[in-house]
């Protein structure tokens, strides 16, 4: 191999070449002389000490060595030649290139490639930077022979038709934990867990790190359903990596257990100690060159950062409720917490009462006290941290572990479903996993450990499919050119695209507030489906989805309006996205409110949308309230709800209302700032308040009013009675749209209301018209009264805020 | 390594330490550039494979294997094999020549060659 060696930067240049002393064909070793150049410099002469210096210029000749063992091919410079700056010199046929290295050894030449001299500008080691070996950080590669390697592998693949895929372990196909309770429900086959855990498996970790009362404690692995004849058949179309954030011991243990003749994956198993991160992988650690032909298996998208494209997202596996990954303490929080499927993700709030709500408050806190020390230790057998963080941690692991023996997260959680059991019995037998889970069968069963997971069924489909797919390409690829090798990155996004392309969503309550909606995790996701993401409720969106923790948010009453958008739960979008099918909604459709339901709703269509040009959020006049104060903003839009009047006369006094944002320039557009009054600050609402009082004088809208008064005020009580129930959890999730309560504003009208809430809500299920005469005469009093008591309160919030 | 002899001390003057003339036994071995060593073969990859002598890791490179030697990546586990008597995997033992070596405190590597004659896959 040649190398084309340049002069170095370090001359100094202008130089001339005086002699070549080495001509092509000769032998060279480092630090030979091979030339002579000569520079001239201006060297400070005469006394120093009396400051009676000058300069002179001198001449100097110097030898040029060589940085590389070798053959001279060719000189690119020729004698009496000037030369002002860095350029190549030099051909060299090398005698190594040192490609291959192993802890500082050149594996072909067998030579010391740590040491450094002045001859040549760049270490050795740096010509094999590559580390793609999978139990391996000691051998590294140059990216020549990281390419010929890869290709290698690809030819092979192709071959046999075969693709590469890269498997996550924990919450992937396997859930482990070390809670000793489950050693003892394997033991007990009274237990009503002991059907569940009797499959499950486990093994102990032999490793010197002293680990307190954990070390030789027993890991816990259940395999996810299907897994064996998973693998087996993807195996025909797959070549198979594991790829886990957990220790090399932890990862060929649960190899061994997955796979125990190793034929599946072989010797391909790459753990966090070879990995070099704690919190990201990396294909490019397997496939440095190209991963065209990579896919991806892992619960977790945020640890691919940089694959994507490759990543085929899986529902975690969670078999042991609540223990979570015991490898990925080191990762950041799931933000796609409420994504995961309903067993995790259904908050408790909604489901006390049911027997299957895991994440019930109480257990809560021991989970938390769990979790840390399964990692704590895992963090500590890695050995890795710097000697007095694993100290710490070593010290505040056997404190965790002891009490997580004494604690026992799970047999707590099975006492509690117990207790639950008896009285679940007496209320509501069917009540168990009615509408969580359409897809799994109704477990009557009330044990903690269900083992209800499909997840594999679709995941094979999907990758079956995909390597069909895949194959179809190449075929169609190779027939023009026969070198070509399709990305596999696009033809996933293309069969991803397809499930939900020409829908619409708009998503409420899944995403945290203040959280870019389209850069969430779920976001991402819904977009990578093909699904167009919006920000806002407008006709022409297909569906709405809802956290069925909060089935009741602006959101939904703007788009109960419209019966062609679909209102549907979480749980079909997660279920369309493993099945990677546009699932039929109908089973996932949210009862909506009767009091969001209301045919003739206050601002019925037109009034409530935005211009078409600004729907799809981008440009929106909101955006631009982003660093809005939302709190007071929610306040107000309370008080818009509350008070039905407020809208007509919003038409009324357009022009004249003082618009804040009058830096977006659409000011006059009626529109805008009819939907931006929803969100405006106090000022105008107390304007248009008490614009109210004068426009009550003009019979007309006094006639609108009456005509819309009735089902809008039950609107606002039904609001506030909704409001009230959601106070204990403002703050879980939600969009910009979404009305989060606060206490202060809202109580104050709750009380005013308060007399009429209970008849309000009652007139919704029995005859209306009967009581809409009444009422009407009721409302027009209290409106006034109301009235006045926001302004007072309004006065009230100024002088606090 | 262990010790029979130890001196009277003799206290050093102006430091306090003292100074013990030892006398001890220790099993000691270093390998040389161009010595054959046998050693167990413990990972194989398309690169090369590891192999370990006592304290000394080895990576014969798939370069320093004779021509038909050849990486099988589909057999199970992972070998190089020449399709006749010669099965590099796990567990294997090979007798091969060192050619070049590397120490630091505590640990010792060398690159090994089975190229040549009688080097490369010991029959029991």
């Amino acid at each position: 191999m040649t190398k084309t060696i340049s002069l170095g930067h370090r001359l100094r240049y202008p130089i001339t070449i005086v002699k070549i002393i080495k001509s092509p064909g000769d032998e060279i070793k480092k630090q030979d002389p091979l030339m002579q150049y000569s520079f001239k410099w201006m060297e400070t002469v005469g006394d120093h000490i009396r400051g009676d210096t000058w300069q002179e210029e001198r001449v100097t000749i110097a030898d040029w060595d060589s940085p590389v063992d070798g053959e001279i091919r060719q000189w690119r410079i020729k004698e009496g030649e000037v030369i002002t700056a860095d350029c190549p010199c030099l051909v060299v046929q090398e005698t190594c290139s040192h490609e291959i290295q192993f802890q500082g050894l050149c594996a072909i030449c067998g030579k010391d490639m740590t040491e450094v001299n002045w001859a040549s500008e760049s270490r050795d080691t740096e010509r094999a930077p590559i580390n793609m070996t999978h139990d391996q950080t000691s051998l590294t590669v140059s990216e020549v022979q990281a390419q010929r390697a890869e290709q290698e592998l690809q030819r092979r693949l192709l071959r046999q038709r075969k693709l590469s895929l890269v498997v996550d372990l924990d919450q992937t196909i396997i859930h482990a934990c070390i809670e000793p309770t489950i050693g003892e429900w394997q033991r007990d086959p009274n237990n009503p867990n002991y059907e569940s855990v009797k499959e499950v498996k486990s093994f102990q970790l032999n490793d010197d790190a002293p680990r307190g009362l954990a070390s030789g404690c027993w890991y816990y692995i259940k395999l996810r359903p299907g897994l064996e004849e998973f693998l087996r058949k993807i195996a025909d179309k797959y070549e198979l990596h594991v790829y886990t954030m957990g220790t090399r011991a932890y990862a060929l243990n649960i190899a061994k257990l997955v796979d125990p003749e190793q034929k599946l994956f072989g010797n391909r198993v790459i753990s966090r100690d070879e990995n070099g991160s704690m919190t990201a992988k990396s294909l490019q650690r397997l496939f440095p060159v190209s991963t065209d032909m990579v896919v991806i298996i892992d619960d977790r998208a945020d640890v691919w950062p940089r694959n994507r494209p490759n990543l085929i997202k899986v529902v975690p596996y969670d078999f042991f409720k609540g223990i979570g990954d015991i490898n990925s303490s080191f990762l950041p929080k799931r933000e796609d917490f409420l994504a995961p499927p309903p067993a995790a993700a259904l908050p408790a709030p909604t489901n006390n009462g049911q027997p299957q709500s895991k994440n019930d408050t109480g257990v809560a806190t021991d989970d938390k006290a769990e979790k840390p020390s399964a990692l704590e230790e895992l963090v500590n057998m890695s050995g890795a941290d710097n000697p007095a963080l694993t100290q710490r941690q070593i010290e505040q692991q056997a404190r965790e572990l002891e009490k997580q023996i004494k604690d026992r997260p799970l047999l707590h959680l099975q006492e509690q479903i117990d207790k639950e059991d008896e009285e679940a019995e007496k209320t509501t037998p069917e009540a168990v996993s009615g509408g969580e889970r359409p897809s799994s069968p109704p477990h009557q069963r009330h044990h903690l450990l269900l083992d209800d997971d499909r997840e594999l069924h679709f995941l094979e489909k999907h990758l079956t499919g995909l390597h069909e797919a895949y194959y179809r390409e190449y075929d169609r690829a190779v027939s023009t050119n026969p070198s070509a090798v399709p990305d596999v990155g696009r033809v996933l996004d293309s069969l991803k695209s397809r499930v939900l392309r020409g829908t619409k969503l708009v998503l409420s309550g899944l995403v945290p507030i203040g959280m870019d909606v389209r850069k969430s995790e779920l976001g991402l996701q819904v977009a990578n489906f093909g699904a167009e993401l919006r920000d806002r409720v407008s006709r022409d969106i297909t569906h709405l989805v809802v956290s069925s923790a909060r089935p009741r948010t602006q959101k939904v009453r703007q788009a109960a309006k419209f019966s062609s958008i679909k209102i549907v739960t979480q749980e079909w979008l997660l279920e369309s996205l493993t099945q990677w099918k546009r699932l039929d909604e109908t089973p996932y459709l949210v009862d909506i409110h009767p009091a969001d339901h209301e045919p003739g709703d206050i601002d019925e269509d037109e009034e409530n949308l935005l211009p078409p040009d600004l729907e799809d959020g981008q440009m929106s006049p909101v955006d631009a309230l982003k660093t809005f104060n939302w709190g007071a903003a929610d306040e107000e839009l309370d008080e818009f709800l509350a008070s039905p009047s407020d809208d007509e006369d919003d038409e009324d006094q357009d022009g004249a209302s003082t618009d804040r944002d009058t830096a977006n320039g659409d000011g006059e557009n009626g529109e805008i700032s009819r939907k931006r009054k929803h969100v405006d600050d106090d000022d105008e609402s107390a304007a248009s308040e008490t614009e109210n009082a004068d426009d009550n004088s003009s019979s007309l809208s006094k006639k609108q009013r009456l005509a819309r008064e009735r089902p809008g005020s039950s609107l606002r009580a039904e609001y506030h009675a909704d409001a009230d129930t959601s106070l204990p959890t403002p703050q879980v999730t939600g969009d910009e749209g979404e009305t989060s309560v606060s206490n202060g504003g809202s109580r104050p009208i709750e009380q005013t209301v308060a007399a009429d809430m209970a008849d309000d809500d009652d007139s919704l299920d029995i005859d209306e018209d009967e009581l809409e005469a009444d009422l009407i005469a009721e409302f027009e009093a209290e409106e006034r009264e109301e009235q006045e008591q926001q302004q007072r309160t309004e006065d009230q919030q100024r002088e606090e805020g | 390594m262990d010790t029979f002899d130890v001196s009277e001390g003799r206290i050093l003057p102006g430091s306090g330490l003292a100074e013990f003339i030892v006398g001890y036994r220790a099993v000691v071995w270093r390998p040389f550039k161009g010595e054959a060593v046998d050693a167990i073969v413990y990972s194989v990859n398309p690169h090369g494979f590891f192999a370990q002598a006592g304290p000394l890791r080895l990576f014969v490179s798939a370069h320093l294997m004779p021509e038909e030697i050849k990486y099988d990546a589909n057999a199970t586990p992972p070998q190089f094999t020449n399709n006749a008597d010669m099965v590099i995997e796990p567990g294997t033992q090979v007798r091969v020549k060192i050619i070049g070596t590397r120490t630091e405190v505590g640990e010792m590597w060398a690159i090994g060659s089975i190229h040549g004659d009688f080097l490369g896959c010991l029959q029991a």
